[in-house]
């Protein structure tokens, strides 16, 4: 909403998946999806479980290859780039099970997210507080990563992932697991990240979450994609009510 | 603990709260302190070995032991930072004893451009291995890395030109160190380097990668750390310098057979071992492991001497499995995880009496 003018020279999107599919044996995990996520926006990713949401994730952060398809990320095709290169792009992703490096403190985890960008210690340390200072994480930098709760360590996935100076943020399932009053904190901070010019592409189950952030939604149901356009337009659209949230007569 | 002085250098300082929060590094990461620590620690191993000049049999016991703690240190910046449970260590080893035995024994180069071309070619190997051997993962990386020693002892013994089973005898005339005490000084040397080296790596970017790429692969590369190129690294700089330890092995001992340097258990297994007892991923848990652990052994082998052969090898096996099970952090993460709990029970009861 607020983005395009600072980066003119740049493309309209930050990220394009054009038919991107995904097989494993028979099976279509992925199949021909397209989205694209302009710079500055928050995409919303929903569908019911097994829609193929984290796959789908996984092909864009170069964690699974795709098996069709390409990723064009800032306008460079990076579909056979691994993981770190995409993420030295300025790629940064959470996982839906956090997964903090346990023998190290806060701030020395968001500094491994940092390296690759401010290759010194000092210069990663530095980095790490200001990152952990956005997501309200800085009273706990010296605490063990595996001592937070798991409010923290979902931060503290968000401040590794956004460490090295990301311009696209994907978060999955950010919010599962939180409590309400944790789920407003998160919602507020990411965005606030949004603000600071950050591209966020998130999965969500909790349509609210969804509906309060996203600027574009798109819905995957069995590996495709079924409808995309504004929140209201999606929730609305009888093709979802009936694959997300099944036969169920649902008044929102 | 005082702030650390390299970070509030930084130029780019940010408020005065936020420096002392980053001084705050994870115990032997942070900052200057290692380094004094270091020196210290050097000084006072150098010390001891000083008062046992005159003691002959405890000062080659010293020299072995300064040995196996500087090669435990190597080994740690893989196996025990990166996690990658090598066993192809005693190939390094070998590869560096073998470089000065040959180039002395055919071409009549002194020892130390052969201990160079040690360092040089087992980081070479080691680099070239890296690429097939960290296709797998956790113990399939150490069963391949057991396999290679093995494939590298049979072909070594076979080959002709390597001295096969007899291996090489470097003519005392040629050896240039022959004084004992003399190598219990050059072995702490030794260890110095390792430590040191271990020190940088551990302490900066390489370091965090590799402790990174053990917890969690997929974690580390979503953060931009390539996982092969890590442990790549890691591998040949831990290899470099075992290859130099192999090389002043064979100056040490002025001979060279395979078994010596390749065995699978004796050495393979052995440096392992060291650091896993003294504790994994520290700087100081291989160097108190290296020194324990072949005494130990040595010390046994002679009091249990009118014992059954192998009575030795019995109660070290029982010692490793006692470690294994009860101090999973070795004797220095048992003690340091000992202070930390003295020290918060008593600043809680200090809290109490405020109170």
């Amino acid at each position: 909403m607020n983005a395009q003018t600072s980066e003119s020279t740049q493309s309209e999107f930050v990220l394009e998946c054009h038919s991107v599919g995904k097989t494993y044996g028979g099976l279509k995990a992925v199949s021909d999806v397209n989205i694209a996520a302009r710079r500055g926006e928050i995409l919303g990713i929903i569908g019911p479980n097994g829609a193929g949401k984290t796959t789908l994730f996984n092909i864009i952060s170069g964690h699974v290859g795709s098996t069709t398809g390409t990723i064009v990320f800032n306008g460079a095709d990076v579909t056979r780039k691994p993981a770190h290169t995409r993420a030295r792009l300025g790629m940064g992703r959470t996982f839906q099970i956090v997964r903090p490096i346990r023998s190290l403190t806060v701030l020395e985890n968001v500094m491994i997210g940092a390296f690759h960008a401010y290759p010194t210690r000092e210069a990663a340390a530095q980095q790490a507080l200001r990152v952990l200072e956005r997501v309200e994480l800085i009273d706990r930098a010296k605490s063990n990563a595996g001592d937070l709760t798991l409010a923290g360590r979902k931060r503290l996935e968000v401040a590794r992932a956004l460490a090295g100076n990301t311009q696209l943020l994907l978060l999955d399932e950010v919010m599962a697991g939180l409590n309400p009053s944790e789920a407003n904190l998160a919602i507020a901070m990411i965005h606030r990240l949004s603000l600071t010019g950050v591209s966020v592409i998130l999965i969500e189950h909790n349509l609210k979450v969804v509906n309060e952030l996203a600027q574009n939604v798109v819905v995957l149901d069995h590996g495709a994609e079924i409808s995309q356009g504004s929140p209201a337009e999606v929730l609305s659209d009888p093709a979802v009510i009936t694959a997300y949230l099944g036969n169920r007569k649902v008044a929102k | 603990m005082k702030s650390d002085p390299e970070l509030i250098s930084d130029e780019t300082s940010e408020a005065p709260a936020l420096e002392s929060a980053a001084s705050h590094g994870h115990g032997l990461r942070s900052g200057k302190f290692s380094w004094l620590a270091f020196g210290i620690g050097m000084v006072v191993l150098g010390g001891v070995a000083a008062l046992l000049l005159n003691q002959p049999y405890y000062l080659s016991l010293g020299a072995v032991g300064l040995l196996f703690a500087a090669l435990a240190s190597a080994w740690n910046i893989i196996g025990g930072y990166g996690g990658q449970f090598s066993l192809a260590h005693a190939v390094f080893f070998a590869v560096g004893g073998y470089s000065v035995a040959l180039t002395q024994v055919n071409w009549k180069w002194a020892p130390w451009p052969g201990l160079l071309l040690g360092i040089v070619l087992s980081t070479i190997l080691a680099a070239l291995l890296a690429w097939p051997l960290f296709r797998l993962r956790g113990p399939f990386f150490a069963i391949g890395t057991l396999a290679l020693s093995v494939v590298v002892l049979a072909l070594v013994t076979w080959m002709p030109w390597t001295g096969a089973a007899l291996g090489l005898q470097i003519p005392f005339n040629e050896q240039p160190i022959t004084s004992r005490p003399a190598w219990a000084f050059i072995f702490l040397g030794f260890l110095a380097v390792c430590v040191a080296v271990s020190l940088v790596v551990s302490r900066g970017r390489l370091g965090f990668y590799l402790v990174a790429v053990r917890d969690d692969q997929e974690a580390a590369s979503a953060a931009g750390a390539s996982a092969l190129w890590v442990k790549t690294l890691g591998f040949a700089i831990s290899a470099g310098l075992t290859g130099l330890g192999g090389g002043l092995y064979v100056m040490y001992l002025g001979f060279l057979d395979p078994p010596t340097f390749l065995d699978a258990v004796q050495i393979g297994a052995f440096i392992p071992l060291c650091a896993l007892i003294g504790g994994l991923g520290t700087i100081v848990g291989p160097i108190i492991g290296g020194l324990v652990l072949p005494t130990l052994q040595t010390y046994m082998r002679g009091a249990f001497s009118n014992l059954p052969a192998g009575v030795s090898e019995a109660i070290l096996g029982l010692v490793l499995i006692l470690v294994a099970l009860f101090f999973r952090a070795g004797i220095w993460g048992w003690l340091t995880s000992l202070v930390r709990r003295v020290m918060s029970r008593r600043a809680k009861s200090d809290e109490r009496a405020n109170i």
